[in-house]
């Protein structure tokens, strides 16, 4: 689209607000689905990709004796016998050999020769008449995969930006993130996406100013050019001249100068005009973002999210490492609880060294809970891991992806037989509090019969919404219908806080929602223990929460629940803060 | 050159494992190691040519060494094939 401003020209694209602000610098490229840089390689670059190639195998190589080593009997010596032949096509000059070939002879990346070298072999095995060996292409395009991923690992587009810059890609995936200097990104701007997509998530998590949903930008967008990100609007202005880019200077800096002023409310607590308290609290996905919450004033993690660890590596995190970080982390926060919440991969985030089979709909696939018991032993090295960090702080287990109580029984006696591991080991563990996710709907709408099973809820509002609405996140056609504030999600959110039965039964909100200021009141008046979020939102939803008398919250929710569409719920969330405006246009939040 | 004739008898045939074992006991000798069979031959240090041969359990596969330390090669590999080419696991429990 184009717009004309006086004799100037401004390129103006369009998409979704995914995560408020203004961002303004230039832009970089990032296409994560162009195939890799086929060949042509210049003849001094050989060396260079024959000894990436070198290194690259070699630490494929250490992963998967990691990987074989922490093989137990639960596994068996079938999957074992797995590893130890990917380990010798590590040193098959079948493999390898040809690979160097085709970077020395068709001068190709190291990638592509991994890649191609890989194939040809695996087509090999599979033009064979046995079954079994036609199984084992897939070990081999496997251990070409390890060794491509290690390569792009070292080399990932996006952790070389070398300047503060805007990122513009087709699709951000968690392990594309998981790569990028934070410190050097001023925003946002994807091709697909929605709000509730991952990076629209870590966008709001960071502070960073996101459009997501905007058709062509990796196209309409050229490297180095000036982007402004106006996130709240989902606008995208592309080479602006001097004076656009001054006015929305001066905009960042007032909007910079009121996230300031809400600071103020960081000592305060969430509590309403009429004294009822709710506890506020962190998502967090890092050790680096609990020093975070800590700065916005969490007074708890609410969420912390393990998937960092086990993603982008060959093999997953062994036991000690997962206990320096728990450890870590509830350091930090004590006396304050830290809810971890146990692997939740499967769906939209996969890892390498966990092979799940291509499925046709992953989100309501083997994913979350379901995955980990079902990889017992990729379970009770989390858990065993999170036992031994209870020793130095609250730590609270969190189980994701519950349908049911069967579930929930289940892994309760793993945590009980990897207490008994510790136990026989001597290793020094502590007591931790058990709680589920709600964010199946039949959780929801089963619980108070799992009110005996568990110490504590918690409301993931983003796979709620998906599953209770039938609308993918991830797809751009149907993302704005996700819309949390439909009465149907708020309705099985009263399902909970409402069962007969819960008592003092402790519920908090992790989702999207509890973030968002304007449905703060509701969740306060539907009666929520907690609200967590990611940390920048803390001030805004303090402010909302210190806004409000509980008899009002409540009153609220009675009108809201009676509403048949989100949009009559925004209406009705809209009239009231105009009408609080008009009413009391000075009031000071911080009173 | 030195070779002998040899029975697979592993219950699975030379597949992963025991095609493992055959690789992992083959390339510490600096002699080189084919198994034959049905008229194919694959160097023994390279588990995807020893898998591609897709042999069979049961199967007669003829062993070769050829060059420094071959009658010992031969030997040790023979060995492993007559108790069934099994080989301890690191990490089992």
């Amino acid at each position: 689209m184009m717009r004309c401003r006086g004799d100037a020209v401004v390129r103006e694209l369009r998409g979704t607000g995914a995560s408020s602000g203004i961002g303004i610098g230039p832009a970089v490229l990032f296409r994560r689905h162009a195939p890799a840089p086929a060949d042509g390689i210049s003849a001094d670059a050989v060396g260079r990709e024959t000894a990436r190639l070198a290194a690259a195998v070699a630490r494929a190589r250490e992963d998967l004796a990691e990987t074989t080593k922490g093989m137990t009997s639960a596994v068996g010596r079938e999957e074992a016998g797995v590893f130890e032949a990917q380990a010798l096509m590590l040193d098959d000059p079948e493999l390898i050999g040809r690979a160097e070939r085709l970077i020395q002879d068709a001068r190709c990346s190291a990638e592509r020769a991994i890649e191609d070298a890989g194939a040809r072999v695996a087509a090999q095995l599979e033009s064979l008449p046995d079954e079994y060996l036609r199984a084992r292409a897939a070990d081999v395009r496997d251990v070409a995969a390890r060794v491509r991923a290690v390569l792009e690992g070292a080399t990932h587009p996006l952790a070389e930006i070398a300047s503060p810059s805007v990122i513009v890609a087709d699709e951000l995936l968690p392990s594309d993130t998981a790569a990028l200097d934070r410190r050097k990104v001023l925003g946002f701007v994807t091709e697909v996406g929605s709000p509730t997509a991952h990076a629209a998530i870590l966008a709001r998590a960071l502070g960073i100013p996101a459009c997501v949903g905007v058709p062509g930008a990796t196209s309409a967008v050229l490297p180095g050019e000036t982007l402004i990100v106006d996130g709240a609007q989902g606008v995208v202005l592309v080479a602006p001249d001097a004076a656009t880019v001054a006015a929305w200077e001066e905009q960042r800096q007032v909007a910079s100068e009121r996230r300031a002023g809400l600071a103020a409310l960081r000592d305060l607590p969430a509590e309403t005009t009429d004294g009822h308290r709710i506890e506020v609290a962190a998502n967090v996905g890092s050790l680096e973002d609990v020093a975070e919450a800590l700065r916005q004033g969490a007074e708890g993690v609410g969420l912390f999210r393990t998937e960092f660890l086990f993603m982008r590596r060959a093999s997953p995190p062994g036991e000690d490492e997962q206990y320096e970080t728990y450890r870590a982390a509830a350091a930090t926060m004590a006396p304050r609880p830290v809810i971890v919440r146990t692997l939740d991969i499967g769906g939209d985030k996969s890892v390498p060294w966990l092979a799940i089979p291509r499925e046709d709909n992953p989100f309501l696939g083997l994913r979350g809970l379901r995955l980990c018991l079902r990889h017992e032993d990729v379970f009770l090295t989390q858990l065993r891991a999170l036992l031994r960090a209870a020793a130095h702080g609250h730590v609270w287990v969190m189980l994701p992806m519950v349908s049911d109580a069967g579930e929930v029984r289940e892994a309760r006696r793993l945590i009980r037989d990897a207490r008994a591991q510790l136990a026989r080991r001597g290793v020094s563990h502590g007591p931790v509090r058990l709680g589920i996710m709600i964010e199946i709907p039949s959780a929801a709408v089963l619980a108070d019969t799992l009110f005996g099973e568990v110490e504590f809820f918690s409301v993931g509002t983003n796979d709620l919404v998906q599953y209770a609405l039938a609308v993918d996140r991830t797809n751009p056609q149907v993302a704005t219908l996700a819309d949390a504030l439909h009465p149907a999600v708020l309705r099985l959110i009263a399902a909970v806080t409402r069962a007969p039965g819960r008592g003092g039964r402790w519920v908090g909100v992790c989702g999207e929602l509890a973030g968002d200021p304007l449905a703060a009141p509701l969740l306060v008046g539907l009666g929520v223990s907690e609200l967590s979020m990611t940390p920048s939102s803390l001030p805004e939803v303090k402010a909302a929460v210190r806004a409000i008398a509980l008899v009002e919250a409540r009153a609220l929710v009675d009108r809201a629940l009676a509403c048949g569409t989100a949009a009559e719920i925004r209406a009705l969330l809209g009239a009231r803060a105009s009408a609080v405006r008009s009413q009391d246009a000075s009031r000071d939040p911080r009173r | 050159m030195t070779s002998a004739e040899v029975v697979v008898r592993t219950g699975v045939g030379l597949h992963a494992r025991p095609a493992a074992a055959l690789v992992a006991a083959a390339r510490p000798h600096a002699c080189r190691v084919t198994v034959e069979y049905d008229g194919r031959v694959a160097d023994a240090k390279s588990i995807i040519q020893v898998l591609g041969l897709g042999v069979p359990d049961q199967a007669t596969v003829v062993l070769r060494a050829d060059g420094d330390g071959e009658a010992a090669a031969l030997a040790t590999l023979v060995t492993l094939f007559e108790q069934g080419l099994h080989r301890a696991t690191p990490g089992d429990a």
